[in-house]
């Protein structure tokens, strides 16, 4: 039998169409498939730029704010006289009302032994107001500072509080790796 | 059940809904404006307990006090939360069965069959009266449309009330006419404006006036123009306090005979205490026998004028009625305020600038000259930065949330000389005029950058880019060095000829009073109560002394004395030496977290009440 070699007109264009539409098919497919295993861009605040200003509490689009105080535990000093819990001129270093920094006691002041004190943030109080994050800084190391939780933040296109925030501290941040704590990074290493 | 039941029933259940939704609705907005007007977590009665118990910390009952309003307030805080979390659910859990009963109220209406001796309905009659509606309707909605266009205020154009203004602001200037028939009486002519130019040489703390060198020369009067008033050379400069910290901002004053012991209490050495008709944080400032402070709040802002001999009150003026002003000021914290920034003086005008944007200069009458609002600035905390002038000029730091900006404004007119931005953020420092090598540079901080700017142009001159956070104290000059330095930043000397940085340091940091230079010494006073002495052409900490309270009043050098006053009015002078020697301690009995004015044998201390005079 004699082999066909040669393909009729009719017979090109239909197998190139089928071609082509294999291959837009295949490039959705991988564009598709590119888009959902690509690292997603979330917001995050640098602690190193952070001041502390307080518009986290007032600007994020969820209240309270999906922005909270997060304690560095390998950078604390542990101190009695700790500079994010107590009042500046407090009269006693207790738990008392009148002695807290924090406006709804979202720290939790444990003792561990003399003369060292564990601190914890209760995420559920926590207003992420700051007079803690800046308490700390200004008697202590900073290891108490602000981040983005992103089991509550809802990721707006442009962040409310990046917006108005005077030290350019919000930026996008990988959403593998989407925290910028201290100790797991110090200043600079969080650039993007 | 019948369907005329059915219809009942679902009319009826579509009514309580609706109405739950509008009072849920209701509620939610009620519970909103009453979280935005009072922030239980702010509360200023909170803020007052806290400092009352500060004054009796063995007060058992006032911390019983604090406790139960702080549980109050953040029992009120998170019942508002949770208030506004379950009307939320219960608002679409109504709205829901509202939309329900309605499509089941106005199916069953549709199956309900027409009665036979109603007539038809007109189709072609009905769309007409459909088309007439929907006519109506849209013109109601465009003519809504309209109105609002031309009443309600756009919000982008609010959100960019701060950034840099443009030609525009020019229109914005409050021209007074000057109608009066006579001449406007000249100046009070200066003692010094024949002076020779060694006469007029800034003698440094220390040096003998003698000393002087005809390099550093300046010019002594500087007019402007032929029908310019003749401006005050450096002699009338250095005789007065024309800005807060002194003359040319920069912490040294040149007075004799002033006290070294006081009492508040007792009286001793007070020669006269007024009240102050309007709160504000702004330090006063003098020329002549006349001192001038501002106050403001949210209704009004006022500049007072006071005889600094008597204590009488000679004049207020208002800054009101100013074109651009905005009809609600912007929100600022109870630390800072709309009146933080200090008045300027050059004998010839007053000039005071507010937390709302708005700009005054009026005569030593209390005569308005020219009035212009800057636009609103964008600052957390309000805007703070004081004014200092040198000649026709009148410098304004004007650093927003997202650019840093000064400007040149004429002091005659109110127009525009030169206006720059710059490479830096919002800060609530204020510039300082350093005379380098006989000629003068604007000094001016900010977040990041320490610059020199040339007067007459705007033009950066030099740039070092060291602070960072929240930028409060003002630079300092002296023995031929800047000193800038800032909480949570650094401290850097700066070579103003060339912008090196000579030397830095960052041990003791002010976070609000800025430091002063003086006989080769670097003072600085910080927010956790230590006054500290460094070297000014090494850095080297020589001594530091702990006080009893924190330190918001700059530091002020006269001859060789340094006065430095913390929050609680207690007023500490120090020797200026390499070692910390005390000469006195004296208290005033009152808050003070504005920065005193000197003239010839006095002290002039705004507390948080009273304006006090102190003299021997």
């Amino acid at each position: 039998m004699e082999r066909k070699k040669t393909k009729s007109r009719r017979e090109f264009i239909s197998s190139s169409a089928r071609f082509g539409m294999v291959l837009a098919l295949g490039g959705i497919g991988g564009l598709a498939f590119r888009k959902s295993t690509a690292d997603q861009w979330v917001w995050q605040i640098d602690p190193f730029k952070c001041s502390w200003c307080g518009r986290c509490a007032t600007h994020c689009v969820l209240n309270p704010s999906a922005v909270k105080c997060v304690h560095a535990y390998e950078l604390c000093g542990y101190c009695d006289l700790c500079g994010g819990y107590l009042i500046p001129g407090h009269s006693d270093r207790s738990t008392a009302a009148e002695n807290q920094l924090c406006p709804t006691a979202a720290i939790e002041r444990k003792f561990i032994e003399e003369p060292y004190y564990e601190y914890k943030i209760n995420e559920s109080l926590c207003i992420g107001c700051a007079k803690c994050a800046e308490g700390c800084s200004a008697f202590g190391n900073g290891s108490l500072h602000l981040q983005i939780m992103h089991h509550l933040c809802v990721n707006c296109n442009e962040c409310a509080i990046a917006r108005v925030c005077p030290s350019d501290a919000i930026k996008r941040v990988k959403g593998s790796d989407p925290y910028l704590m201290k100790g797991d990074f110090t200043a600079g290493d969080g650039e993007t | 059940m019948n369907i005329s039941d059915k219809i009942k029933i679902a009319k009826q259940t579509a009514t309580v809904a609706g109405a739950f939704c509008l009072v849920i609705s209701l509620l939610l907005l009620l519970n909103y404006l009453q979280m935005r007007s009072a922030d239980p977590l702010e509360s200023e009665v909170m803020e007052t307990l806290v400092q009352r118990l500060r004054m009796e910390p063995g007060n058992e009952q006032l911390k019983q006090e604090i406790r139960q309003f702080d549980l109050l307030a953040r029992k009120a805080y998170f019942t508002s939360l949770w208030q506004v979390r379950t009307g939320g659910y219960l608002l679409l859990f109504a709205s829901i069965i509202m939309v329900v009963a309605l499509r089941v109220y106005y199916s069953l209406i549709a199956r309900i069959e027409k009665p036979e001796d109603e007539e038809e309905t007109d189709d072609i009659a009905g769309r007409a009266l459909s088309r007439r509606w929907i006519l109506a309707g849209t013109g109601i909605l465009v003519a809504i449309a309209l109105v609002a266009t031309f009443t309600v205020s756009d919000p982008v154009e609010r959100y960019l009330a701060g950034a840099p203004i443009s030609e525009e602001v020019e229109d914005q200037v409050e021209r007074i006419t000057i109608t009066d028939p006579e001449p406007r009486p000249a100046p009070v002519p200066f003692p010094d404006d024949t002076a020779t130019e060694d006469e007029d040489r800034v003698t440094e703390p220390g040096e003998e006036p003698g000393e002087a060198t005809a390099e550093h020369a300046a010019p002594e009067v500087t007019p402007v123009s032929p029908a310019a008033p003749a401006f005050p050379g450096e002699t009338a400069i250095r005789n007065n306090h024309n800005a807060i910290r002194g003359p040319w901002s920069n912490g040294v004053v040149y007075h004799d005979n002033l006290p070294v012991e006081w009492d508040g209490e007792s009286g001793s050495n007070i020669l006269w205490k007024v009240p102050i008709p309007l709160h504000a944080f702004s330090s006063p400032v003098i020329w002549g026998d006349r001192l001038f402070i501002t106050g403001a709040d949210a209704d009004e802002r006022k500049v007072f004028c006071f005889d600094r001999h008597t204590g009488d009150l000679l004049w207020e003026a208002s800054a009101d009625n100013i074109p651009g002003s905005p009809a609600t000021p912007p929100r600022t914290t109870p630390d800072t305020g709309l009146g933080a920034p200090s008045a300027t003086t050059d004998g010839i005008g007053v000039y005071a600038i507010f937390g709302t944007g708005d700009i005054i200069a009026l005569d030593m009458e209390g005569n308005r000259l020219w009035a212009r609002n800057l636009g609103v600035p964008d600052n957390h905390y309000g805007h703070s930065s004081s004014l200092i002038s040198r000649g026709e000029k009148l410098f304004v730091q004007y650093d927003d949330l997202d650019q840093g900006r000064i400007l040149c404004l004429n002091v005659l007119t109110g127009e525009t000389i030169w206006d720059i931005t710059r490479d830096s953020h919002v800060s609530w420092a204020s510039p300082i005029l350093a005379n380098v090598d006989g000629s003068y540079q604007l000094v001016v901080k900010g977040n990041p950058i320490v610059a020199g700017y040339d007067i007459e142009t705007g033009r950066e001159l030099w740039s070092v880019s060291a602070m960072a956070g929240e930028v409060g104290p003002s630079p300092a000059y002296g023995g031929g060095l800047v000193f800038a330095a800032n909480e949570y930043a650094t401290m850097v000397a700066i070579d103003p000829a060339s912008g090196n940085v000579v030397w830095e340091d960052n041990y003791y940091l002010p976070e609000v009073a800025s430091p002063v230079y003086a006989n080769g010494y670097v003072f600085i006073a910080t927010t956790y109560a230590v006054v500290a002495c460094l070297d000014a052409q090494t850095g080297e900490t020589l001594w530091e002394y702990d006080t009893d309270n924190i330190f918001y009043s700059s530091p002020v050098v006269a001859g060789n004395r340094l006065y430095v006053t913390d929050i609680s009015g207690n007023t500490y002078i120090f020797e200026t030496g390499g070692e910390p020697n005390l000469l006195a301690q004296n208290s005033l009995g009152e808050e003070v977290y504005t920065t005193p004015a000197f003239a010839d044998g006095r002290i002039y201390i705004r507390g948080e009440d009273h304006l006090y005079c102190i003299g021997n």
